[in-house]
């Protein structure tokens, strides 16, 4: 019988599974830089990104996606960095912001 | 001051003399549903049980569409009560968990803003010449039969329970939003906890799973079945309870509520055809019954008089699992003679050899 | 009729042997005056008898509450231990001290130190405590850390999934407790870091709204929390609990953050129950009734500023500690102390005015 259309789909579930361990690479982020777990998301490094003004990038945001497992998207919005350094002048938890954002881009494979 | 714990919430159920009205939906998914009801309660039970066949759908559905206006919905509600004044009773026995949110609510408003159910009564006067006496019990069908599940139980010739291992069968509910979410005390067991559905399986021998998306909604919401476009939604939320009670293997799902049956039934054939999932990992998806079907096969009531063929996912596996007896032949023996076997879906199962 | 002479004036009454009871008892003591303590308990301690370390230094429960009752019996306070005080009845100047039929006591000045009760986070219904028993509150947690009960899942559980919530019972008009409890933000960050040093591979997240660490030093904990013990904060309050895979419970919160829905699997759920009254006070023109709170009542009203402790409408009757309003022992003991000074200068206009 050929596959009846329905003109209507089901949507995913898109909550946070937060159950599953944490991936190896977030892992290997957070150890390599662990001042990102002293982030209580006050927003002042997105606050005066230089980029952040432009894009979607936004340090503590990326904090929060890592966390989740959500490494795409982390890599992605990382690349928007430049390094410029203002959010880790503001950040009041002394977090390592700038090498944190390397180690996030690096979350991204090489392009070929 | 309202119960706090989940406990308190236990509700007066009168014994007898009641004035039943129907679901609008339940005859036409389910239609051996409601009769098996009115059997069991007049014939098993030997119960005073009035139906009036004049009265009509609450509107509850059309309300929450939005199609009905609130007078106009208050009205039908104040109809269907002098139907029941004029027959002299003032028990109420709601079919439907939608009509029973309705009917609570109206009183609830009534409750109030007096001078909303003077309106009321005087709307009705001037259209049909009618008065009526406010019920002193609203009672749903399920807690009537949560109230009387141990005289249901002890006639029962059959358990839940898998007869050639004797392990107790495994029942998830899903209790239709309408009936407790809106008002607690309404119902056994009040929203987070409700006993009316679990009690009534565990007094028949069944072992109750509370899975982690008990309390989701099944999907129906009225609007968001209504319109074509809007289907996805339902479907959605519908597979977020099939997805959590998927991982506790369920042997069947019971409901209170026409539209969660309905729902919960017929969307796993529809879910099956999008995703080629069932949530029973045979292909045979898992059963619905609802409160009145599960008792009327509990008293060994037969399963096609029942109107079990015309549920979507098909019954015969657990009914062999509870060793209820059935004539495979019989299934499509209507009245008017043998109908012929439906189409095949393309995923679901649904003959068994 | 019994004359105001039946009761000594310069004897003050304290009701409730917790900390603040005995700090008050002993501070007045101290000064010169005749004290005695009734305390419905067989033991001192009030709650603090079912705590195991204090934030923020970690210091044993047991070690401050033995110094306290050291100096109480140092001090030759006497004690009426196992005697529940529920009204008072004014005699002149003085009060009666009543449980049911029978005048237990009598004086000049009472002082409440009823202390609070916890939330009954079985009205939270959404949580289950009570019926899943992986669910704890703070209290029950502390007996676990005491060796009082035993934890919620097996030795074979090296790496529990575990989760605290805050504020419940707390900031909560459904539940009639419009009040934040201030000191249990702290408690669930002390908590979590203590489970973590139980168990290493735990992972451990704390729910919460608002993070109140308002004390010195709180805030310091709670980075330490994040950094050193790993803890997990995700804003949101929790939203239900129900049974999960196994004995796992199957928890739902809304990351409000990141704006999107978080189902978890637990091994334990703590319930950070907020304090609540532990009665209220029904005022007659002579006599104060202690009366089972109900719904939406509120702590011990005292008059003018907020660390006041004369009970409104009341001469002669004072509040100490925690049946003012959630408050944490640095905090109860200067109150205690405070206390007393109103007490002995109230004692003292007595004495002024008998003089002229
Ligand atoms: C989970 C939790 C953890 C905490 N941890 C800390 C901490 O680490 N550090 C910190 O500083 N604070 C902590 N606190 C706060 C601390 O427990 C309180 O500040 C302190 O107990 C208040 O003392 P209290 O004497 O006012 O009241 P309570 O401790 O409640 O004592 C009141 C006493 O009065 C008695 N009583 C009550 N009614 C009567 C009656 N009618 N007749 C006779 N006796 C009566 C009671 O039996 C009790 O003994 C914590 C609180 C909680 C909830
Ligand atoms: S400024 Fe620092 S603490 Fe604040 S959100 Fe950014 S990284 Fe986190
Ligand atoms: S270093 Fe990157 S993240 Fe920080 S302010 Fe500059 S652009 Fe933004
Ligand atoms: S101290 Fe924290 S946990 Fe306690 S009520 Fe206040 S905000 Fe909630």
């Amino acid at each position: 019988m050929p596959k009846p259309d329905f003109g209507f789909s089901f949507a995913p579930n898109r909550a946070l599974e937060l159950s599953v361990p944490l991936l190896p690479e977030v892992q290997a982020v957070l150890e390599a830089e662990p001042s990102i777990r002293a982030c209580m998301a006050c927003g002042q490094c997105a606050a005066v990104c230089t980029a952040g003004v432009f894009t979607p990038l936004a340090f503590y945001r990326l904090v929060l996606q890592l966390w989740a497992g959500e490494v795409e998207v982390v890599g992605q919005r990382a690349q928007h960095c430049m390094l410029c350094g203002k959010c880790q002048m503001t950040c009041p938890r002394g977090v390592n912001i700038r090498n944190a954002l390397l180690l996030m881009a690096a979350l991204l494979p090489p392009k070929p | 001051m309202t119960p706090l714990l989940w406990k308190d919430y236990q509700k007066e159920v009168p014994d007898n003399h009641y004035f039943f009205v129907r679901s609008c939906i339940r005859q036409t998914f389910f239609p051996g549903a409601e009769a098996a009801l009115l059997d069991i309660l007049r014939n098993s039970l030997g119960l005073d049980i009035f139906e009036d066949r004049r009265h009509t759908t609450c509107t509850g559905i059309a309300y929450h569409c939005d199609l009905v206006p609130l007078e106009t919905i208050m009205t039908v509600i104040a109809r269907q009560l002098s139907l029941m004044t004029e027959a002299g009773y003032r028990h109420l026995l709601v079919s439907c968990v939608t009509s029973f949110g309705i009917y609570l609510e109206m009183l609830d408003m009534w409750q109030h803003h007096p001078e909303m159910l003077e309106q009321t009564r005087e709307a009705l006067w001037k259209s049909t010449r009618r008065t009526f006496e406010l019920p002193t019990a609203l009672v749903h069908t399920s807690d009537l039969i949560y109230h009387l599940r141990k005289p249901i139980a002890d006639r029962s010739p059959h358990r839940l329970v898998d007869k050639s291992t004797q392990r107790a069968l495994r029942v998830v509910d899903h209790v239709g939003c309408h009936y407790a979410k809106i008002f607690p005390a309404g119902g056994f067991g009040g929203a987070e906890f409700p006993s009316v559905l679990s009690g009534l399986a565990e007094t028949f021998g069944g072992e109750m799973v509370d899975y982690p998306e008990r309390r989701h909604c099944c999907g129906f919401g009225f609007r968001h079945y209504m319109l074509q476009e809007n289907r996805g939604y339902s479907v959605s939320n519908s597979r977020i309870k099939f997805e959590s009670m998927e991982a506790f293997a369920p042997d069947l799902i019971l409901t209170n509520c026409p539209g969660c049956n309905m729902f919960l039934d017929r969307w796993q054939y529809t879910l099956a055809e999008m995703s080629g999932k069932t949530y029973d990992g045979e292909g045979k998806g898992i059963p619905v019954l609802s409160h009145e079907e599960l008792a009327a096969l509990m008293l060994g009531r037969d399963p096609w008089t029942l109107g079990l063929q015309m549920h979507q996912v098909q019954l015969e596996p657990l009914l062999d699992k509870i060793g209820i007896a059935y004539q495979a032949r019989q299934k499509y023996s209507m009245v008017e003679g043998v109908a012929g076997v439906p189409r095949e879906p393309g995923v679901l199962k649904v003959s068994f050899e | 009729m019994r004359s105001s002479e039946y009761i000594n004036k310069d004897e003050v009454a304290i009701i409730g042997g917790g900390p603040a009871g005995m700090q008050t008892a002993l501070v007045l003591s101290a000064r010169g005056f005749s004290v005695r303590i009734y305390e419905q308990k067989e033991q001192l301690g009030g709650h603090l008898k079912g705590w195991h370390h204090l934030f923020p230094h970690g210091v044993a429960a047991s070690d401050l509450l033995g110094a306290l009752k050291e100096q109480v019996l140092a001090r030759a306070i006497p004690l009426h231990l196992g005697q529940t005080v529920d009204h008072l009845q004014k005699v002149g100047e003085g009060w009666e001290l009543w449980q049911g039929e029978t005048v237990v006591g009598r004086a000049g000045v009472v002082v409440l130190a009823n202390g609070f009760a916890l939330f009954d986070a079985r009205r939270k219904e959404e949580y289950g405590y009570g019926l899943y028993p992986s669910v704890l509150t703070s209290a029950d947690l502390e007996a676990v850390f005491r060796k009082e009960r035993p934890w919620p899942f097996g030795p074979d559980c090296a790496a529990p999934q575990i989760g605290f919530v805050h504020c419940v019972g707390s900031r909560d008009l459904k539940c009639g407790s419009p009040h934040c409890s201030k000191l249990c933000c702290v408690t669930a960050v002390k908590q979590a870091m203590a489970v973590k040093a139980f168990f290493p591979e735990a992972q451990v997240y704390c729910f919460y709204m608002d993070l109140r660490m308002h004390g010195l030093e709180y805030e310091e904990l709670y980075r330490k929390a994040q950094v050193d013990y790993g803890v997990r904060f995700i804003r949101g309050r929790l939203s239900e609990a129900a049974p999960g895979q196994g004995k796992r419970l199957h928890v739902k919160a809304e990351d409000t953050l990141q704006g999107r829905p978080l189902h978890l699997q637990l091994d334990m759920l703590v319930l950070m129950s907020g304090m609540v009254p532990t009665f209220v006070l029904e005022q007659q023109e002579r006599a104060v009734f202690f009366k089972e709170p109900v719904f939406g009542s509120g702590f011990v009203p005292v008059q003018g500023f907020l660390a006041a402790g004369s009970v409104v409408q009341q001469k002669g009757l004072f509040a100490s500690g925690a049946c003012k309003g959630p408050a944490t022992l640095p905090e109860v003991f200067a109150d205690a102390a405070a206390v007393a000074c109103e007490v002995e200068q109230y004692l003292k206009s007595l004495k002024a005015v008998a003089h002229a």
